[in-house]
């Protein structure tokens, strides 16, 4: 034992005794040392159990280890009638062994238990008795259990000896070569290995790549596979020493149905592809379990794992029954039961299990073996424990691997499906429709339609599908009418243009025809328009949309998920359709542009920002198309709609010299009638053209990303931090904030290593005085200031005029319609625009907070209204942060927490959402963190900070991992993960700081080649390289932090200099973009919004935009 | 303080013949560490990275990896050799991470633990030890719930915690290593510590303290 440390906790030191004796197997009683150190007795007995426990977890996982690695102590040479020859694989369970059985001189397989498996009198008993039941089962794709037995504490049991390989490790190996599945033969593999990963391992890639190669040399005569890798793999025939395995197409008595029809052999050579091979193996695996199920047998446990693929391309299932014999502590101890989890029926998980556990589970193996990937992983698994849902969100293989035969899949999808009663009912069946597939016949089993599908989804779903079941049940309705409608329409479309183009004459039946068709239309947008209205929770157009009074007025808000958005692109098809070809009747083309402005909403909502600008200009086109007198001004007044949705999308691509004009073309429909005549809808829209000219930067202040729009009409955010502050920030002539860098920021920068310490307090609007710093020091993680604005210039300002302008509409309307919430909505988002830095105090924000507030308790269940109620909570008083400002900083960002934590919570996959959250946990964590000096660097605080940022990558990773050609999360993600290592510099822990900007430059990296241009990636890959740098700096890696330096230079050029901002950088390394403004309070720009700077934006102009 | 005797002595008089041109030593250095450090990797592994390669394997990377950066640590040693070698063998596994499963991660559409930093997932890891504890498998959907919900509140505690934890019980740290390693003060450390551990003694309690042999 060590002496304690003079000044260590004294209690660790006992601990650390303590700890110690328990490792030398002694057996320190807690009240021993309770006793012997009275003063410390009462932490004593609050910890050490713990600590106890926690040694006892340790010492488990040794024994694990030790029975695990027998060979290290003891080497097994004998087993009763048995020689050991070798050992040939390793599992949790237990270690094979090859081994003579010398009495009988054959050669088997020995599977040994690991010691800590070691089984009780019960356990053992009924080992003995599965082992007996599973040594009754004879079946070519069985492997023969050949007997059990116990010795010196060793239980084992002996099975038939196979030359083969698992298909755990083919499927292993397949990924590790990156194997293309279409051009590779599992047959390549067969017969390549043996058992032993390790002895393949040195040589992985090699020889699989070659025989990958030969393979395809093969392709096209599948008869000689066998004998072509036989020989190859050299070995000799007898070295498959089954018996039975000569007549692999014998048909193994007792089992007559159709699977058995195709034997074995000639089925075999039928295999030309891929995915015959695996349909294949599916076939033996589902014969092997047909027979064994009609034995009265159970696998359980059918994995990878357990399959071996011989020499001569036969498929054998190992260890039948058994797993339920062994279902003992020791196999969830090792983490085995986690790897077999992954293949466990749902059902399984609350201890239930049938034949069709079996058959779930073989249909996860051939999804794994035909895509190489698991369905669902240990954590999905983790996160569904016991629910019944686990394949709820299992991608279809076909999107994974395209070139998937459609029946194959149809098949495995079936096999797995989540219940039971949607699965094959018997493996007969399974293997029936696998011989199918084979034989190229048409299989039994239909594809489930995506309505199904939606509606099994729905079903295992209940509490993220927000839908009552009326309203599911009217969806689904509406569906069929959608379709029945759609096709009578196409028929009817058909039918009239023949009849015109044929008999032109036939006038009086093409009308009909047409007027059919129409009505048909005119159902069936109805009918979409419906649904795409329960589906998407009204957001993007909400403003709109409740002030129209032909949309739905329903608030009710659905969840955004993927499966209502695979409907929706369902939706999209169909819409599509509808909107093509026929264009000439007006009605038919008002429907057709109708359907197009749906298109874009759609696609807005999907985030395909191109595609939904070109079905706004489309439906643009057709509107004009149709309208060439003024007087329609329903027609005019959607025009002036499309053109507003249309310039909000170019605001989000930050394209303004494209959205200016549609707001104007908005305008010139909206204006000329006289305010007094105008309807209120004509006026509503009008405001909300004045919005959109008149709101800032907006425009990249857009999420983003895509998918979900969640923003108002206004389309802008809320604000939060782009509004205001920005404006002034970096519009500001240079030399102002934006500019100049307050005094003090330049001084500080020499500080001491960890310069960022204090951060300066944000004070966006306010261009701090110089004596204002009230943080002091280094004020820097401001950053934001100075440097970084790069243009200004082309930044889109608030323009207070166009925001008055609206709010005076709005408060005319809202004089005439006080309840409309529409209107209150579009009010509150122009106030918070309007809360720009330099009327901060003028109130607007906290306008904006109670018109929202007013709303959410009206109406709890629109999202976006507690969305808007977020943000604004998340952009309100920041902008003046001094120390004594923190508090209610820091209040309003927890109170937007749990907004944004609820929002997420029931809508897990809108995007803009967790955008938001992730900004959120973002700001509060800078608030906090620059608060730290204040509260005296409280632990308590620390560890929040670290773990808010936590939180916020965490999220944001998972962003980035859902859009990954989402350049705006990957910015954020290493914005925030900047943050989190400039907080852990300042913390003075460079080894953890160093650890974030690897992370971050890792993720980087890659897009940042892929493009070279990308100046917001650009500035923040630098910003990331100086800092790790610096960070290297502090660790004294000096040549480390040279070659970075080194990288950041290389992309120095490209990153846009800020124009003026050079001198104030603080340490002069910092490259170009403001560093840490994202901490800041306020400093959120818009582009600080988790949702990030859109792909597209230019490399300038990204932070422009949204200042004045 | 650890179960194998840890001789710091032995350890610089190591270090010192290396720096005097021994090269042979640093044999004799990895099997000074050679269990501590597989444990680590051992208890640091993903599951799915361990289906593929074996702990050993990493380790031998490891020591590789750390055989070629031997003369960096010599020319500027800032700290012990054991806790360069581990930072070695954290970036081995943290590599092998990516190499092996990065991509497929990257493609999963969830939560990613794993990839951002060596030690980020050591949360899981804790749970899955202290799980390991608990569960009978027949159980063995009730035990992952209580796996699952034991890394929530796992993952509640500061990083910090998290892994002193780690370090002190399933890495077979001392203080002074783990203080080394977490860039913290040995004081520091023994007082996270302490505190790390009453922390947990409240998440285990509050998940039911008598599985786990508590109350």
């Amino acid at each position: 034992m060590l002496a304690p440390q003079p000044d260590t906790n004294p209690l660790e030191a006992l601990a650390a005794e303590f700890v110690e004796r328990h490792r030398r197997g002694e057996a320190p009683s807690v009240e021993e040392y309770a006793a012997e150190h009275p003063e410390l007795a009462p932490q004593i007995r609050e910890l050490f159990p713990t600590i106890a426990a926690l040694e006892r977890v340790r010492a488990g996982q040794e024994r694990a280890e030790e029975g695990r690695l027998p060979s290290s102590a003891a080497k097994l040479e004998r087993l009763g009638d048995l020689r050991i020859v070798r050992e040939i694989g390793r599992g949790g369970m237990g270690i094979v062994y090859e081994a003579m059985q010398e009495s009988l001189g054959r050669r088997v397989a020995v599977k040994v238990l690991a010691r800590h498996a070691r089984l009780d009198d019960t356990h053992r008993r009924r080992f003995f008795r599965e082992a007996r039941t599973a040594g009754r089962l004879h079946h070519t794709n069985i492997v023969p259990i050949l007997g059990v037995g116990e010795q010196d504490g060793l239980d084992y049991f002996v099975m038939q000896y196979i030359e083969g390989v698992g298909l755990d490790s083919v499927i292993a190996r397949m990924r590790l070569a990156s194997a293309d599945p279409v051009t590779v033969r599992l047959s390549s593999y067969w017969g390549k290995g043996n058992r032993d990963p390790k002895a393949s391992s040195p040589t992985r890639t090699g020889p699989i790549r070659e025989s990958a190669l030969n393979e395809r040399a093969s392709i096209g005569e599948p008869a000689t596979v066998v004998e072509f890798e036989l020989s190859e793999a050299g070995e000799p025939p007898e070295s498959v020493s089954n018996p039975k395995s000569g007549a692999q197409g014998g048909v193994v008595a007792g089992s007559e149905s159709d699977s058995q029809i195709g034997a074995t052999q000639p089925l075999r050579q039928v295999c030309r592809t891929y995915w015959q091979d695996v349909a294949f193996v599916g076939l033996q695996v589902a014969q092997a379990l047909e027979y064994a199920h009609s034995q009265g047998t159970l696998h359980r446990d059918i994995k990878p794992g357990n399959l071996l693929l011989d020499t001569h391309g036969t498929t054998w299932v190992a260890d039948f029954g058994l797993a339920k014999a062994m279902d003992q502590d020791a196999v969830s101890r090792t983490g085995e039961v986690l790897g077999t989890l992954l293949y466990m029926a749902p059902e399984q998980w609350r201890g239930t299990a049938d034949a069709r556990s079996d058959i779930y589970s073989l249909g996860v193996t051939l999804y794994e073996l035909a895509t190489l990937r698991v369905p669902l992983d240990v954590h999905d698994r983790m996160k569904s424990a016991g629910r019944p849902n686990p394949t709820s969100t299992v991608k279809l293989p076909r999107r994974i691997c395209p070139s998937l035969p459609i029946d194959l899949e149809t098949i495995v999808m079936k096999a797995m499906a989540d219940e039971p009663a949607h699965r094959y009912q018997t493996a007969g069946e399974l293997a029936s429709d696998l011989a199918r597939f084979l034989q190229d016949r048409p299989i039994s089993v239909r594809r489930p339609s995506p309505w199904e599908r939606w509606w099994r989804w729905r079903r295992r779903n209940p509490a993220a599908a927000y839908f009552s079941t009326a309203a599911a049940a009217l969806l689904i309705l509406v569906g069929v009418v959608t379709s029945v409608a759609y096709v009578q329409t196409r028929v009817a479309l058909g039918q009239a243009s023949k009849a015109n183009e044929e008999r032109g004459q036939a006038l009086a039946s093409e009308k009909v025809e047409r007027e059919r068709a129409e009505s048909m239309l005119t159902t069936s947008l109805a009918a979409l328009d419906h649904v795409f209205n329960r589906l998407v929770p009204e957001q993007l157009d909400r403003g709109r949309a409740l002030a129209v009074s032909d949309q739905d007025q329903g608030n009710q808000t659905a969840a955004v998920s993927p499966e209502s958005a695979a409907l929706l692109e369902e939706l999209l098809k169909v819409y599509d359709q509808l909107a093509t070809g026929q264009g000439t009747q007006a009605r038919l083309g008002g429907e057709s542009a109708r359907a197009n402005r749906r298109i874009g909403d759609i696609h807005t909502r999907l985030g395909n920002l191109d595609r939904a600008a070109a079905a706004y200009r489309q439906s643009i086109e057709k509107y004009r198309a149709i309208t060439n007198s003024d007087s329609d001004r329903k027609i005019q007044l959607e025009i002036a709609r499309v053109h507003n949705d249309l310039g909000a999308i170019y605001d989000r691509q930050r394209d303004l010299a494209k959205a200016g004009p549609e707001y104007h073309s908005a305008l010139s429909i909206l204006e000329p009638q006289p305010s007094s005549s105008a309807s209120a809808e004509v006026r509503f829209e009008a405001a909300r053209t004045h919005f959109l000219l008149g709101r800032g930067a907006n425009p990249q202040s857009e999420p983003d990303p895509g998918d979900a729009p969640r923003r108002g009409p206004g389309g802008r955010p809320p604000g939060g931090p782009e509004g205001g502050p920005p404006e002034d920030r970096w519009g500001g002539p240079p030399g102002e904030p934006g500019g100049p860098p307050p005094p003090e920021q330049g001084a500080p920068q020499e500080g001491p290593p960890h310069r960022w310490d204090g951060g300066r307090p944000r004070r966006p609007g306010h261009r701090p005085p110089p004596e204002d710093d009230r943080l002091g020091p280094p004020p820097d993680d401001g950053a934001g200031g100075p440097g970084h604005r790069p243009e200004g210039p082309h930044r889109k300002q608030v323009d207070p005029k166009e925001l008055g302008t609206a709010i005076a509409l709005l408060d005319s309307l809202i004089t005439s319609d006080p309840k409309n919430s529409s209107y209150r909505y579009l009010l509150a988002q122009c106030y918070r625009e309007k809360a720009s830095p330099n009327e901060a105090s003028s109130g607007n924000v906290d306008k904006a907070e109670a018109l929202l507030t007013q709303l959410v308790k009206e109406h709890p269940d629109v999202a976006d209204y507690h969305f808007a109620l977020a943000d604004t909570y998340a952009m309100s008083d920041i902008r003046q942060l001094g120390p004594e400002d923190f508090p209610k900083a820091e209040k309003n960002l927890r109170a937007a927490l749990n907004e944004s934590t609820a929002l997420v919570d029931r809508n897990p996959f809108a995007t803009d959402y967790a955008a938001l959250h992730v900004h959120i946990l973002h700001k509060l964590a800078g608030v906090l963190r620059h608060g730290l000096p204040e509260r005296a660097g409280a632990p308590a605080t620390v560890d929040e900070v670290g773990r808010l940022y936590q939180e916020a990558i965490r999220k944001q990773a998972s962003l980035v991992e859902r859009f990954p050609s989402n350049v705006g999360y990957l910015f954020w993600l290493a914005k925030i993960r900047t943050s989190l290592g400039e907080f852990w510099l300042e913390r003075r822990n460079p080894e953890e700081a160093r650890k974030v900007f690897d992370a971050a430059i890792h993720d980087v990296e890659p897009s940042y080649k892929g493009q070279i241009s990308q100046g917001p990636l650009g500035d923040v890959l630098g910003e990331l390289y100086e800092r790790l740098a610096e960070t290297l700096g502090h660790l004294g890696e000096e040549k480390a932090a040279q070659a970075i330096r080194e990288k950041a230079s290389k992309i120095g050029p490209q990153r846009p200099g800020p124009p003026g901002g050079e001198h104030f950088r603080p340490r002069g390394h910092r490259p170009g973009p403001p560093p840490d403004r994202d901490d800041g309070p306020d400093d959120f720009g818009p582009e600080m919004r988790p949702g990030g700077p859109p792909q597209d934006a230019p490399p300038g102009r990204h932070r422009g935009d949204d200042g004045p | 303080m650890t179960g194998r005797p840890l001789a710091p002595a032995d350890e610089e008089a190591l270090v010192l013949r290396l720096r005097e041109g021994e090269r042979a030593v640093l044999g004799d250095l990895f099997s000074l560490h050679r269990q501590r450090i597989w444990r680590m990797i051992r208890f640091r592994m993903d599951r799915r990275l361990a289906a593929r390669i074996d702990p050993d394997d990493v380790l031998q990377e490891a020591f590789l990896a750390a055989r070629t950066r031997i003369d960096k640590f010599l020319a500027e040693p800032r700290g012990s050799f054991f806790v360069w070698l581990r930072m070695i063998a954290l970036q081995t596994l943290f590599d092998q991470h990516r190499h092996h499963i990065g991509a497929e991660m990257r493609n999963a559409a969830r939560d990613v633990r794993i990839d951002q930093s060596p030690s980020s997932n050591t949360s899981l890891c804790l749970a899955t030890q202290l799980a390991g504890t608990l569960t009978s498998p027949s159980q063995a959907a009730a035990g992952l719930e209580m796996m699952q919900q034991l890394e929530q509140a796992i993952a509640s505690m500061a990083a910090l915690d998290q892994e002193i934890i780690a370090m002190r019980h399933f890495e077979d740290l001392t203080n002074v290593e783990s203080a080394e390693a977490l860039g913290i003060s040995p004081t520091a450390a023994s007082n996270r510590y302490v505190r790390a551990i009453g922390r947990l003694k409240e998440i285990l309690t509050a998940l039911g303290g008598s599985e786990f042999g508590l109350a």
